[in-house]
């Protein structure tokens, strides 16, 4: 039906039916009228001597039209609307998509049916539009039927984290223009009211979950043991199972009660031998994503240095503060070279390296002029000031070195980017008459250059990460090198930037060809949606229809020619009304 | 092909069974048999799969101001050459953009197309892909973007969206040889030094042709450098270093003039700098040699002492743990300086310590100022407590620039009678009041009466008071307004100017007025509706300072109510007490230092004011009032104390003589300035484009507590750091948060995380004016990975737009079959009930011979059945072949040779 009443409560205008016809039921009042003819008499005999009371009800013109009247008026008052003729429906559905949508997903369900149920009436023509609330994700449906959108719904998987609604919202609202409706469903009411002028729908009920919360894995004493919190995010105590498993062997499940709110942390070794991938489960709750827990058996990429000391060996005692760092005697073997730089000394090509000055004389006097940073990743935000270096003859500097750091006009630290692959740091000083040593600038220098040169190394590794994280995998790139394998999923190279840990609780490897790259597990750790506390209904259905009824519907386009004929019909009401009387005073003449 | 549902094809057998078992059915026919298989097929839904029939293309086109012109001289012939190149079954849409994204043509696109400060690309490429899905419903799609590649926003998340949704992303490049044009493309600065630790600025410009520009470099609005830059190939850079002795925000600025120059709106940028000095107090006081400031320092606290208070900036805040307003009036602090504290206090955990004095509290014009809520004590005297009536004369200015409307949808006329009506609403009933408009005369408007039983005549003839034009003549209005008050019984006379700073015409001889109007105990305010630059501010500046009154300055008219209520309760309803009074302690002292002090036994004076619920009180007077002397209390994620009696100056010998003076302050600001947040967690800030980026990094120590509550982050706009919000964490990785929002261009953004109760703050920061013109490669480079990885390419020759990528497409047969099955019946049934046959083929080049027409087998029977049949020659029919012959079977005949022949 194309008619939409603005104002039903406008129908309680129809009780003047009843009203005027009560009011016709009440005979007139007798009126004192000398009549000097007989057959004016006849006339006055039907009505009562006594006035008010009840007789059968007469009908008359008057009374035809006060009843017109009345159903004239309930029409003009609740406010017909009529859908435009060029009306089309556009609405956009944003689904949330944080993990704790998993724990109201038949409740999202139910909301987007109220949604479109709401709008169903006038849905005639419609463009509909579902999204996730991912700005990263495509859209989930594009279409005009709502129950081809109501299927659509399968493919929502809410498995993020705390993230922004504002880029869907803002797709959202490009989509169905200014005059459309964007509807956001949630699980929370929000703070503040949402951007582009979304609407929302909050399906959420506050809900008992106990997950686990986060985990740390250390070597102890040669073994290596996991620390796993399992959180109660509820207001009351809580009893949970909860279990590990190792390849085929399962422990039986064990009881763990939590006070509300309380976190407890549950300890364990990791099995000796080959095995090196464990799971914690916890039995099943509202929030399944935290009830699982894959680890893996940290196993960092270890670089291998070789110091090349000068007169004081002060390389091997720098470099043995950094940890998964192995020194090599031979310099072939090692993955980085660490030298005094003499006279001789010819810097490797291939090789990345960290290089020194040879000791100054210590009669030289220091350095003078303020030591500024280069903007680089690797001296970012790093405090150089108390940095005390003594003059020494610099290296010159070549087109493939970029600065560090300055003191007045001499380059202090260079990185040198070698033609062959070589990514060498040149420390213009020595370490013997230099304070570098002592100063944090320097350490987390070394560390960042330490850790680039890691992160690059193309060797297998074994980590644990947080679902959906971003990966950073060295590996082969040069032409022949084959694609690299998550799980069963092939990545093209030119995708290997974009690489992400799996979405759901999970172990998985990365291989590229024959290679294995990644050992790792992914766990779920944005213990903000594990807590359910907050969930609560809301929403503004009702706020929908009003704005939809304001912009597809117009007004009833007659009402002024409604009003006329009300003007008409009183008017003619009075007409009948008064040519009686105007009949009587004849008579009375 | 393929088929949705082959299932359906096993009634294929079915049927053929049916037909055999029911051969009446005759559905070995082959028509009938045809049908029968397209039905079956049209059930199991077939579909075409089609490669490449076809192609959406997506044209984004950057309509920004940097690209403008580049972008005119190209699109007719680009447009010509993808129109030529374009398929039959290909679509062409076009979307421009810059700061936000529109279909060409749309209703209402004019409307986005005045902000064009912006290249928006990764918004643009957002939108189309949402586009192509809905509109392209399986049809393969291509996005072509049409811009300088200088992005104001990161391609953030673009490729795994390009890459998910199977779209190819090409670029071309639309770059203008331009006539001559300098611009200062980048200013590069560190978010945050050290105190004292040099750091870099990288100016680089950009120009059309080579040559040398002249450079300013200013900080905080100062000259600091000045110098030549040489333009070569295109670009040219110039480094400074600089080192800053105090922390704090710098601003930094650098403006080129170059003599000749086709854009100057690109000839400027900024761009600010946090120094980290340590916590610190920042002291603002009137005093010289402030006994706290020295109290402060001895104690080891690191004091930034302001005296100059018009040189105050928020930015000042940055780093500073406690802020003190040491007995400075409201009206000489920068408009935007005390806006600026709420958030300071409440987000970003920093604290304020207001100390008494005769410009202090309520009589220093701080009522219903942004600070009052925050002091734990409220400022306005009760009606019970006054003693001392007074006699007001409001002159307000009535010409026309009153009659402007402001933001909210008011007159400025409507906001200073609304200020008028609040100063009656603050004066007791006993006080006395008049009020004039005035334009080239003073109008009476209010005669002088008493307020109490006229209050609501009063107000109703403030509100009344319209804007008629002219402007406002100084003299006449106050010479009418002390011509009233000079005569009252009262002790006190004031009069508030209200006047448009811009317009105040007339002065006369105000000076002799103003020097009547004192030397018999009046005082004249000032509210002026502008700044300090315009060109009448001298002349109110001096009115209020020979009438020995204040001067409040303010260019947003909504302000007038609160200034108006901050003047008459500064007049009517503060009250400094300059006596001694006892002191008694209050106990609350416990809850800041187990350590017990011996209070002074007098103060010389003190502000009276009342405890507010939510705080405590330390000492309080021993008088009839009982009034708070030390109250504190916590204010959102800060802390705010208030001493009632002077700490410096007049009336605070005894204090200062006091030992624990030096003790008290010590524990009183130690306690203010809260606890320091534990190593091993930092927040870090960076800018890209026009996106601010927060990252919040922590050690493994901090985990539980972030787990137990998650951080929260709120950002504050302008610097009045109005319009807080807050931001949504994403976490990115154990220890490692992050956030991004858009920043609007060249308005100062400040900050705070709040992570276990604790703050930490960061800013201000904000985006240089020129981001538009910054033409950053990198941008270049990032649209460049992004095509490359979605698997386009930068496009060269327009006609290869049209390069469809291998996306399968599916096209339903269904229809077409029902088509053929609809026509195939109709055929059938035609056939059936004619008899038709298919006309025969003959070979061509044969001898066309007469068609002789067959009779049919009735007749050939009946022409047989009429010759005479010879008797001997005559072949042997069977008596079942002659029975048929000789007449028609009845019903019950043909059924039993039906019957018969099933059985064989």
């Amino acid at each position: 039906m194309n008619l939409t009443l603005a104002n039903t409560w406008g129908l309680w205008a129809l009780l003047g039916l009843p009203v005027v016809i009560a009011i016709h039921f009440l005979q007139r009042r007798n009126r004192r009228v000398p009549a000097t003819t007989l057959f004016l008499l006849q006339q006055m005999k039907r009505e009562s001597r006594t006035g008010s009371r009840f007789e059968r009800l007469r009908t008359s013109i008057p009374f035809w039209l006060q009843l017109l009247m009345v159903l004239l008026l309930t029409w003009l008052l609740v406010q017909p609307r009529w859908l435009k003729h060029d009306a089309v429906q556009r609405i956009a559905i944003v689904m949330d998509t944080s993990a704790s949508m998993q724990a109201f997903r038949a409740p999202a369900s139910k909301a987007v049916d109220e949604v479109l149920g709401l709008l169903e009436g006038p849905l005639a023509r419609a463009e509909l539009t579902l999204l996730s609330s991912d700005a990263e994700a495509p859209s989930l449906y594009h279409g005009t039927l709502a129950a081809e959108l109501r299927q659509s719904l399968d493919h929502w998987q809410p498995l993020l984290g705390v993230h922004d609604f504002t880029p869907s919202l803002r797709i959202a609202r490009g989509l169905v223009g200014p005059q459309g409706v964007v509807v956001l469903v949630t699980d929370h009411p929000l703070p503040v009211p949402p951007m582009f002028g979304a609407q929302v729908v909050s399906v959420g009920q506050e809900t008992d979950n106990v997950g686990w919360a986060g985990v740390t894995v250390e070597e102890k004493d040669g073994q290596w043991v996991w620390h796993a919190l399992v959180k109660n995010y509820s207001r009351t105590a809580q009893e949970r199972q909860w279990r590990a498993q190792a390849g085929a062997a399962e422990s039986p499940w064990k009881p763990v009660k939590l006070g509300p709110g309380e976190t407890q942390t549950l300890s364990g070794p990791f099995p000796a031998g080959e095995i090196q991938q464990i799971a914690l489960h916890l039995s099943e709750d509202a929030l399944s994503l935290d009830n699982d827990l894959p680890l893996v058996r940290p196993q960092p990429k270890v670089l291998s240095l070789c110091p090349l000391e000068g007169k004081v060996p002060l390389l091997a005692e720098l470099f043995s503060r950094y940890a998964h760092l192995r020194m090599v005697a031979v310099p072939g073997e090692s993955d980085l070279v660490a030298a005094v730089m003499t006279p001789s000394f010819a810097l490797p090509e291939q090789r990345h390296g960290c290089f020194f000055q040879a000791p100054a004389d210590e009669t030289a006097p220091y350095l003078k002029g303020s030591i500024v940073a280069e903007p680089h990743a690797l001296v970012e935000g790093l405090n150089w000031q108390g940095l005390l270096v003594r003059e020494s003859i610099a290296m010159p500097r070549q087109s493939q070195d970029r600065v560090l750091l300055w003191q007045g006009e001499r380059p202090l630290i260079v990185l040198r980017m070698m033609p062959a692959g070589g990514r060498q740091l040149i420390c213009q000083f020595d370490l013997e008459t230099s304070n570098a040593r002592k100063l944090p600038a320097f350490a987390v220098l070394l560390h960042r250059f330490l850790e680039e040169l890691r992160t690059d190394k193309l060797a297998p590794e074994a980590a644990n990460f947080d679902v959906r994280q971003h990966l950073v995998v060295a590996h082969r790139q040069d032409a022949e090198a084959a694609p690299l394998k998550l799980g069963d999923q092939e990545i093209p190279l030119t995708q290997a930037r974009l690489l992400r840990a799996p979405a759901k609780p999970g172990h998985f490897t990365i291989h590229q060809g024959e290679t294995l790259l990644l050992t790792a597990a992914a766990h779920f750790a944005d213990t903000r949606e594990a807590d359910l506390t907050q969930a609560k209904p809301f929403n503004e259905l009702d706020k929908i229809k009003a704005v939809q009824i304001e912009t597809l519907h117009e007004t009833d386009p007659n009402w002024r020619l409604w009003l006329l004929i009300l003007l008409l019909l009183l008017l003619g009401s009075w007409w009948f009304t008064n040519s009686r009387r105007e009949m009587k005073e004849v008579s009375r003449a | 092909m393929m088929f949705r549902h082959p299932e359906w094809f096993a009634l294929l057998p079915v049927l053929l069974l049916a037909g055999w078992l029911l051969p009446r059915l005759m559905l070995m026919r082959p028509v009938r048999l045809l049908l029968v298989a397209l039905i079956t097929l049209t059930l199991a839904q077939p579909q075409w799969r089609r490669l490449a029939d076809g192609v959406d293309l997506w044209v984004l086109l950057d309509s920004s101001t940097s690209a403008e012109q580049p972008m005119a001289k190209g699109m007719q012939e680009w447009e010509k050459l993808l129109e030529k190149s374009r398929g039959r079954e290909d679509r062409i849409f076009y979307l421009n953009y810059a700061a936000e994204v529109m279909k060409r043509g749309a209703e209402g696109a004019e409307m986005y197309a005045r902000n064009q400060t912006q290249t928006r690309t990764a918004q643009a490429v957002a939108q189309a892909l949402a586009f192509a899905q809905r509109e392209g419903r399986g049809r393969p799609a291509r996005i072509l973007a049409i811009t300088d590649g200088y992005s104001t926003e990161p391609l953030t998340g673009l490729a795994s969206k390009l890459t998910q949704q199977g779209v190819e992303l090409d670029y071309r490049l639309a770059r203008e040889i331009e006539t001559t044009d300098y611009r200062v493309s980048a200013m590069k600065l560190p978010a945050r030094a050290q105190l004292g630790e040099p750091f870099l600025i990288e100016i680089e410009l950009r120009g059309t042709t080579d040559g040398k520009v002249p450079l300013t470099l200013l900080r905080n609005g100062r000259e600091l450098k000045t110098s030549e830059v040489a333009v070569k190939l295109g670009s040219g850079m110039i480094r400074f270093t600089d080192r800053l002795p105090a922390a704090g925000v710098a601003h930094y600025e650098a403006i080129i003039q170059p003599g000749k120059d086709a854009h100057s709106g690109n000839n400027r940028h900024e761009a600010m700098i946090e120094i980290a000095g340590g916590p610190r107090v920042l002291l603002l006081t009137k005093y010289t040699n402030d006994p706290v400031a020295e109290t402060l320092q001895r104690q080891g606290f690191t004091v930034e002492t302001v005296t100059e208070l018009r040189s105050l900036r928020p930015g000042q805040l940055a780093g500073v743990k406690c802020v003190i307003f040491n007995n400075v009036p409201a009206f000489e602090l920068p408009s935007e300086f005390l806006p600026a504290m709420d958030f300071y206090v409440r987000e970003q955990g920093g604290s304020v310590l207001m100390a008494g004095g005769k410009q202090s509290f309520a009589a220093g014009g701080y009522f219903e100022s942004p600070l009052d809520p925050l002091l734990p004590v409220s400022l306005e005297m009760k009606q019970e407590h006054r003693k001392l009536m007074v006699a007001m004369a409001i002159v307000m200015d009535r010409s026309g620039s009153m009659g402007m409307t402001v933001q909210n949808g008011f007159t400025k006329m409507q906001l200073a009678d609304e200020g008028a009506a609040n100063a009656i609403r603050f004066l007791g009933p006993q006080d006395l009041l008049a009020v004039y408009a005035v334009d080239s005369e003073a109008h009476e408007m209010v005669p002088l009466q008493q307020v109490g039983p006229n209050r609501e005549k009063m107000e109703s003839a403030v509100r009344r008071i319209e804007s008629t034009g002219g402007g406002i003549y100084v003299y006449n209005g106050l010479k009418a307004a002390w011509d009233q008050l000079k005569s009252a019984p009262v002790g006190q006379r004031h009069i508030i100017l209200f006047s448009d700073a811009a317009d105040s015409e007339q002065p006369d001889a105000y000076q002799s007025l103003i020097d009547d109007i004192t030397k018999n105990g009046g005082t004249v305010s000032v509210i002026a509706l502008g700044k300090r630059s315009d060109p009448d501010a001298w002349l109110l500046d001096d009115i209020a300072k020979l009438g020995k009154g204040r001067i409040f300055y303010t260019d947003k008219a909504e302000e007038l109510p609160s200034i108006f209520s901050q003047e008459t309760v500064a007049v009517a309803r503060s009250a400094f007490i300059a006596e001694p009074v006892g002191t008694k302690a209050a106990g609350g002292w416990f809850e800041i230092s187990s350590q017990t002090f011996d209070w002074p036994k007098e103060v010389d004076g003190f502000n009276l004011s009342y405890l507010r619920e939510w705080a405590s009180q330390a000492l309080i007077s021993q008088d009839e009032y009982a009034a708070p002397l030390i109250a504190f209390g916590p204010r959102g994620t800060g802390r705010t104390a208030a001493v009632s009696f002077p700490l410096g100056g007049e009336h605070s010998q005894r204090v200062r003589d006091w030992p624990k003076y030096g003790d008290f302050l010590q524990t009183q600001v130690r306690w203010l300035m809260g606890e320091t947040v534990p190593p091993g967690i930092g927040v870090r800030h960076r800018i890209d484009g026009n996106t601010l980026t927060l990252d919040l990094l922590y050690d493994e120590e901090w985990e539980p507590k972030l787990r137990t509550k998650a951080p929260r982050v709120v950002l504050a706009h302008g610097l009045r750091a109005e319009g807080s919000h807050e931001l949504a964490w994403e976490r990115v990785a154990p220890g490692h948060f992050q956030t991004s929002t858009e920043l609007p261009e060249g308005e100062m953004v400040r900050g705070a995380v709040q992570v276990g109760g604790q703050a930490i703050s960061f800013g201000p920061t904000l985006v240089g004016t020129s981001t538009e013109w910054a033409f950053d490669e990198a941008r270049v480079e990032e649209l460049r990975r992004v095509s490359q990885t979605s698997g386009g390419r930068e496009l060269l020759e327009m006609s290869q737009a049209w390069r469809s990528p291998p996306t399968p497409r599916f096209t339903d047969l269904g229809l077409y079959l029902l088509i053929v099955t609809l026509l195939l019946l109709l055929f059938e049934a035609f056939v059936t009930r004619t008899g038709w046959k298919l006309p025969q083929l003959a070979r061509a080049g044969a001898t066309q011979r007469s068609k002789v027409v067959k009779p049919s087998r009735e007749a050939v029977q009946h022409q047989q059945r009429l010759q005479p049949t010879p008797p001997v020659e005559a072949p042997k029919a069977t008596v079942t072949e002659q029975a048929a012959k000789s007449q028609p079977a009845t019903d019950a005949e043909r059924q039993s040779r039906f019957q018969r022949a099933k059985k064989h």
